[in-house]
């Protein structure tokens, strides 16, 4: 018959490019109602319900933090370089209270002591020795029972003198007790309920109840930490060899650097430099 | 979140590998009296009695990928004279003469030039300056970080087919830190991206509180956000590194040349712009330069704008409205009739129509 | 029964003559106004609308529409959390809007073309004697009484859609709002993307015609920039408003076009379509397509319409 169509339904093609404008009308369907209801573009109709289920919280605390934060950098000058540190919860009970630098008192030498801690754990220099264990030092990782290194500043790199970057930056030096064969962690962890416990109640406390607590903390722990030439000495407490160090790192820790600073400025610049905080000076 | 850590510290030692191999040249001892041996630690720092963090590191790679890298520490910290140095109190003078002697010049190096400019522009400060005008106005350290090489833009320069050229004659360690020297300035303005020039002067231009207290103009205080509005200002937001940022027009070569655009120096005065504009835009001319850069479409000043935005919005509803609602009232009148949605064997009309008989 | 005054000349000699319900065609019969409801139509169309010429022109401005738009918005909502993610898909935003210009500069292009073909075919037809203005896009008064008819029939006042020609009043309205709406842009646009010749190309004497005071800074281009940027920006958004809410689900998702109406690709329209939206223009296909016309009237045979009343040319003197 003449005139009649060929085809009476639609082929599958049909569906797909009618479906391909389905999907361009609903983006932009979805882009005016955007527009209408939270852009800031738009009349925002949705706002005061936003607000009232979400309510903006302003903290100058946090403002004030990251401002000083912005204004450290403006300071500064030299970049400061990211350090990965743990998070909270994985820090050592310590860090609750004291932060990453926790040596304030000394003004010669607080910024070198706070230093350390990115290779200690407090306890390193700060533990009471025990009458029936011996302490030995270990590389302690949280996230990993038995660390192999390479640790962090164990060796320079020949190319540029520079300490070799590494991929473990979370172990610690740390103290254990040995008893017999047994080796003893002598660090707090965070999970000590203790802890947690004081954190939360402890503007409820009267100073006197405060120091009560802080002593049941710091049962094994003594105040003034070791002398610095208890392990920058050539026979210190601390195998450097053993620990994974590098010869002439070892070298530069035990002899000419550091140690070699050492008693430079004890003899000729400071002779009671070590001796007392100077808080406690007369 | 512990493999998430690590992959942290991966990338982090890695892109340090990188950077190291890629600009590929050894630390030169500009820390000859090895204030390094202390500054190098991350966590050498601390609290002070405010409770503000003090960061005291000097990182050795990045210090050695700086432009100061040849500078020894005590050039610019001239106030440390022995070790372990009292708590620092002074600050950093910029315009000291360094002991580095740059080629072709018969003295030492100094910032004293670029000083000079900067403190005759709009940031330097002045003796009739309000005091809060003193306190808030930037000082060197506030818009520069010591600088890092970056590499220039493989577009700009073929980096390492050049520099092997240089290698025919010179020695690799000395030819390769000055060809970075050099290669790091070869950009078009800034050595920064225009992202980087608007962030940093965003941060107090933007900070409306600070800039009424400085007592600024009403443009003054809505510089950035009317900047954020035009084809510049979003070019540059999206990514843009062909667009025009700040230092594009109100700063000469000289970059710390900034002025107020009632001062005749400046070089968005209204007889330098002709000359300013012709930077990017050949064929500026006087009426051209009449056009605004930081557009604003408020009702008192441009009347014929704002009523034409109002125009259009009324345009954009009444069109979209009615038609849809067109649209929606002829499905129903014809679904009515008896159509259905798809065509198939042949017809649409397969439903029966529930419209009152022909008469 | 009435005899409507509705009659259509087509070619000399012929005289077609309509009512209300049947509108008699010599050498078919009469035909009823609702006989879509009987035909069979092929998807892809059975009748011709556009020329290949047209189908290209609608093509390119189709795709050149969304890399516009696609490529436009991104800019201008660039404080948008998508806007990066958009442009990244053009390969930053130095590249989107190189890729912007391309395209409009391809619209522009296809735009020239359409008007190239619209204002040859004209003198043709015209130099033909065959041009007929019912037939194009120029408004008329029966456009404002059609779409009253037709608001009437979709609200049940009246039993069918009025006789309309090739382009139905929607139709019109909106090709001249894409005429209007692609100048505007146009316009806009070249000042956007040459704010110094533009200033060249507008003499100051042109500020004297705008009121004293409202022009910012006293000077025409400053103005007429102002404007581009408001213009450009909010024009496109009500383009592309217009197209995703009205364009597409008018012409693709409405009963009977549903899932998609093959004409923008093959240039046909089907048969139920045309006798529905464009009756006037279906009579001119009958005179126009034999094959056509033997199918109307093998379909009247069989649906028994061949016999019931029509009016005959001679019966007219007698009405009167």
């Amino acid at each position: 018959m003449p005139g009649e169509p060929k085809k009476q339904n639609h082929p599958i093609a049909a569906f797909l490019i009618g479906f391909i404008f389905a999907v361009l009308t609903l983006v932009v369907f979805a882009g005016v109602i955007h527009h209408l209801t939270i852009s800031h573009h738009g009349p925002q109709l949705l706002k005061p319900l936003k607000d009232k289920f979400f309510p903006e919280h302003k903290s100058p605390i946090l403002e004030e933090a990251k401002r000083l934060e912005e204004f450290e950098i403006h300071r500064h000058f030299h970049h400061i370089v990211e350090y990965p540190q743990l998070p909270e919860s994985e820090r050592p009970v310590c860090f609750i209270c004291h932060s990453d630098f926790p040596h304030t008192k000394n003004k010669k030498v607080r910024s070198l002591l706070n230093m350390h801690t990115q290779y200690f754990v407090c306890e390193a220099c700060h533990i009471k020795e025990q009458t029936d264990a011996r302490i030995v030092y270990k590389w302690y990782n949280p996230y990993d029972d038995n660390p192999q290194g390479p640790f962090i500043g164990t060796s320079y790199d020949p190319e540029t003198g520079n300490l070799v970057d590494v991929a473990d930056k979370f172990s610690k030096l740390t103290p254990f007790f040995q008893k017999g064969d047994e080796l003893e962690s002598a660090i707090q962890k965070q999970d000590a309920p203790l802890a947690r416990d004081y954190v939360k109640i402890r503007d409820k406390l009267t100073p006197e109840q405060r120091d009560g607590v802080k002593n049941k903390f710091h049962v094994s722990i003594k105040e003034k930490g070791d002398d610095c030439k208890l392990c920058h000495a050539e026979k210190g407490i601390l195998d450097f060899k053993k620990l994974g160090f590098a010869d002439n790192r070892i070298e530069d820790l035990v002899q000419l650097n550091v140690k070699g600073m050492l008693t430079k400025y004890e003899v000729f610049y400071l002779p009671d430099l070590f001796l007392a905080p100077e808080s406690e000076k007369p | 979140m512990k493999s998430q850590r690590k992959m942290k510290a991966a990338v982090f030692c890695l892109g340090w590998i990188v950077a190291i191999l890629w600009l590929g040249f050894p630390a030169v001892a500009a820390d000859k009296e090895n204030c390094l041996m202390c500054h190098k630690y991350p966590f050498v720092g601390r609290i002070d009695e405010n409770g503000k963090r003090h960061n005291y590191q000097v990182d050795e790679a990045s210090y050695n990928h700086s432009v100061h890298r040849s500078v020894a520490c005590r050039d610019c910290h001239t106030y440390i004279t022995k070790i372990p140095h009292d708590p620092v109190t002074e600050e950093v003078n910029c315009a000291n003469v360094c002991h580095t002697k740059p080629p072709f010049a018969q003295e030492k190096f100094s910032h004293q030039k670029i000083i000079d400019i900067y403190n005759d522009s709009a940031h330097g400060i002045k003796p009739d300056d309000s005091p809060e005008a003193k306190k808030a106005k930037p000082y060197c350290k506030f818009c520069h970080l010591n600088p890092l090489y970056t590499r220039v833009s493989e577009k700009v320069i073929a980096f390492d087919e050049t520099l092997r050229r240089c290698l025919n004659c010179h020695q690799a360690k000395g030819v390769t830190q000055a060809y970075i020297h050099m290669t790091h300035r070869l950009r078009k303005k800034t050595t920064r991206s225009p992202q980087e020039v608007v962030q940093l002067c965003a941060k107090c231009h933007q900070d409306v509180e600070l800039m009424q207290k400085l007592k600024v103009s009403e443009e003054g205080l809505t510089a950035v956000a009317t900047y954020n509005h035009t084809l510049h200002g979003k070019s540059v937001a999206l990514g843009s590194q062909e667009t025009a940022d700040c230092i594009s027009c109100h700063a000469s070569f000289a970059i710390h040349d900034i002025y107020r655009k009632d001062n005749p120096k400046a070089t968005v005065y209204k007889d330098n712009l002709m000359q300013t504009c012709l930077q990017c835009h050949t064929e500026t001319n006087s009426w051209f330069v009449q056009i605004a850069v930081h557009p604003r479409t408020k009702r008192e000043e441009n009347p014929l704008i704002y009523m034409a935005g109002i125009g259009l919005r009324f345009a954009l509803y009444g069109s979209v409205c009615s038609l849809v609602g067109l649209m929606l009232l002829e499905t129903y009148g014809r679904r009515k009739d008896g159509i259905k949605f798809l065509l198939r064997r042949g017809t649409s009309w397969r439903g029966k129509s529930k419209r009152p008989p022909r008469k | 029964m009435s005899i409507s005054s509705d009659t259509i000349t087509g070619s000399p000699g012929e005289t077609l003559v309509g009512d209300d319900y049947f509108t008699y065609v010599e050498g078919v019969g009469p035909i009823p106004r609702d006989i879509f409801k009987y035909v069979k139509s092929d998807p892809f169309g059975d009748l011709p609308r556009y020329s290949v010429h047209i189908v290209i022109q609608h093509f390119l401005i189709f795709v050149t529409f969304l890399v516009l738009s696609a490529t436009g918005l991104p800019l201008y909502f660039s404080d948008l959390a998508w806007a990066k993610y958009m442009v990244s898909l053009f390969g930053g935003v130095d590249l989107a809007r190189l890729i912007h210009k391309i395209a409009a500069f391809t619209m522009m292009f296809a735009s020239a073309y359409h008007i190239i073909t619209i204002v040859g075919g004209t003198l043709r037809q015209i130099l033909k004697r065959e041009f007929d203005y019912r037939r194009t896009v120029i408004p008329r008064l029966k456009d404002l009484t059609d779409l009253f008819h037709d608001l009437k029939y979709f609200l049940g006042f009246e039993p069918y859609r009025p006789k309309m020609e090739k382009f139905m009043y929607k139709q019109k309205a909106h090709y001249l709002a894409i005429l209007w709406g692609s100048f505007v842009l146009t316009a806009a646009g070249s000042a956007l993307l040459f704010p110094d010749t533009m200033a060249k190309l507008f003499p100051d004497t042109m500020t004297q015609l705008l009121p004293s005071g409202v022009v910012d800074k006293g000077s025409f281009p400053a103005f007429f920039q102002n404007l581009a940027r408001l213009m450009h920006a909010d024009e496109a958004v009500m383009a592309l408003i217009v197209i995703a809410f009205w364009h597409w689900l008018n012409v693709h998702f409405v009963p009977g076009r549903f899932p998609l109406q093959w004409a923008f690709l093959t240039g046909r329209i089907t048969r139920e379509h045309q006798i529905e939206e464009h009756f006037l223009e279906y009579l001119r296909n009958l005179q126009e397509i034999p094959e056509e016309r033997e199918y109307m009237k093998r379909l009247l045979r069989e649906k028994g319409f061949d016999k019931s009343h029509f009016v005959s040319i001679a019966d007219l003197s007698r009405v009167h």
